[in-house]
């Protein structure tokens, strides 16, 4: 194995908590090679660990590139940025009748008016309103930075929140004849057209 | 002192690794039990309150409402905020399709054990490998479900691993992962992304998970599997292993590249091809 890690560099590794967990000789490997690979990447001094145990021991690379795979996805949650994006699609498909956009959802879940929520939120209700009528322009950070502002005024369903930016078009198109336009609005031309100070200005175009 | 939130938000910016991120909210945390602590609970998102995080609250409350709350929101019975996704997808490829027992049994199983020894010695370590004390709760759940050599599996039971359950799980839609890099990544960053997949994936020292990998960005990817199991035009026929095997080297192909393009701050690169492929 290449090195393992330095016992007194793992404050939260006990030999009570390893011998509590392992059993086998095979099961201790891999169990040392995991604790390695983990504690490397989240302390950022060897992301490629699993590269090296893997060389070291290629009995049991499979499974030391299959945990790899689970810690970013226990870490990063892929899988879980995936559903909760496929939920809100489907979500915002299924009910489209009933969902509401970003702010009919705020006003509901808050019962404040939109200079209220907007105060809260620390944007203008101009901004407020145009990014809720156009939120599929909306980039991911803006979204997510978005809904973590909303969420301290409100316990409100991240995913609910997330899928509420692409409501409006929905509504919108399946009550027309016709397919809907397609806007060519950026998100920078909406934030530059709010009346949001210089500096809020600054700080939301550098989310797109 | 940063509140939890704007650390969250500095982290994300920085390069600060995630064990000293953990640190410094843990460090910016209300008094624990206190009522600020308890709202935050139910406030903060993932990266402003990471699993490490909760865990060493946790392990550092007495009995008590707040404890109770920590563990409720680490568990994430209903999938919220995703400490144990990887938990639930593994689950579903673990438990046998016709066995006598399901993925939800599985996760509630290894909810428990997490529940039982957290507070305990075997909880230790998940301040620092959350991720590794999951896995090992998983697998001591799954060994109480079908006993320590599958005795209680069912002879009719098969599992992800095994060649005869090669028939009727869905297709996986990683191969197109090329393609949804091609929909979703600015044109100018394309030539650069090329590059970095390749020198990322030189790093497998395994041949033929290389190889998968590889085949993932590919933008003429091989089939993964046919009627025929020995067909050399699939990954399985060329490769000799069932197609579950691929996906699991698709999986880990995957993880490696996400990572590793999280790492990088040469090029800003629109990751979502990745959370949306599979």
């Amino acid at each position: 194995m290449g090195s393992m890690p330095d016992m007194n560099d793992v404050p939260d590794m006990s030999e009570t908590a390893e011998s509590a967990m392992v059993e086998s000789g095979e099961a201790k490997l891999l169990f040392e090679c995991k604790l390695e690979i983990e504690q490397a990447w989240m302390s950022g001094r060897d992301r490629g660990a699993v590269h090296r145990l893997a060389g070291a021991h290629p009995e049991v690379a499979d499974e030391l590139y299959e945990f790899f795979a689970f810690m970013v996805e226990t870490h990063v949650g892929v899988s879980h940025q995936r559903e909760v994006r496929r939920g809100s699609e489907l979500t915002a498909v299924k009910t489209a009748k009933a969902a509401k956009p970003f702010l009919g959802l705020l006003r509901d879940a808050t019962g404040e008016s939109v200079q209220a929520i907007a105060a809260a939120m620390e944007v203008t209700a101009d901004f407020l309103v145009d990014l809720s009528d156009n939120g599929r322009v909306l980039p991911a950070k803006a979204r997510e930075e978005l809904v973590r502002r909303a969420r301290g005024m409100r316990e409100i369903g991240e995913g609910e929140a997330l899928g509420s930016f692409d409501v409006v078009s929905l509504r919108r198109a399946a009550s027309r004849d016709t397919a809907y336009p397609v806007s060519n609005l950026t998100f920078k031309e909406l934030v530059e057209r709010s009346s949001l100070s210089p500096e809020q200005k600054r700080f939301w175009t550098g989310l797109g | 002192m940063d509140s939890p939130a704007q650390a969250g938000v500095i982290a994300l910016d920085g390069r600060e690794s995630r064990l000293d991120r953990n640190e410094r909210i843990f460090q910016s945390l209300p008094p624990l039990a206190s009522p600020e602590y308890l709202s935050l609970l139910k406030s903060a998102t993932r990266d402003e309150l990471p699993a490490g995080v909760l865990v060493r609250a946790y392990r550092q409350l007495v009995p008590s409402h707040a404890a109770d709350a920590t563990l409720e929101r680490l568990v994430d019975r209903d999938g919220r905020h995703g400490y144990l996704a990887a938990l639930r997808a593994a689950a579903r490829r673990r438990t046998p399709r016709l066995g006598a027992y399901t993925a939800d049994d599985l996760v509630s199983n290894t909810i428990g054990e997490i529940v039982a020894t957290l507070g305990g010695a075997k909880g230790k370590i998940a301040e620092s490998a959350w991720a590794l004390y999951v896995q090992q709760c998983m697998e001591d759940a799954y060994r109480e479900l079908v006993g320590r050599h599958g005795e209680r599996l069912g002879s009719h039971a098969a599992t992800w691993r095994e060649p005869e359950s090669d028939r009727s799980e869905p297709m996986s839609a990683e191969s197109h992962l090329a393609a949804l890099w091609q929909a979703r990544v600015a044109p100018s960053r394309l030539e650069w992304l090329e590059h970095f997949v390749v020198l990322t994936f030189a790093q497998i020292t395994d041949e033929r998970m290389r190889a998968v990998a590889l085949d993932l960005v590919s933008h003429t990817p091989m089939p993964v599997s046919s009627n025929d199991p020995k067909d050399p035009n699939t990954l399985t026929g060329r490769f000799g292993v069932t197609r579950y095997v691929i996906y699991r080297w698709q999986a880990a192909a995957r993880a490696l590249l996400y990572d590793a393009l999280e790492a990088q701050d040469e090029c800003e690169i629109d990751m979502s091809f990745l959370t949306f492929a599979a």
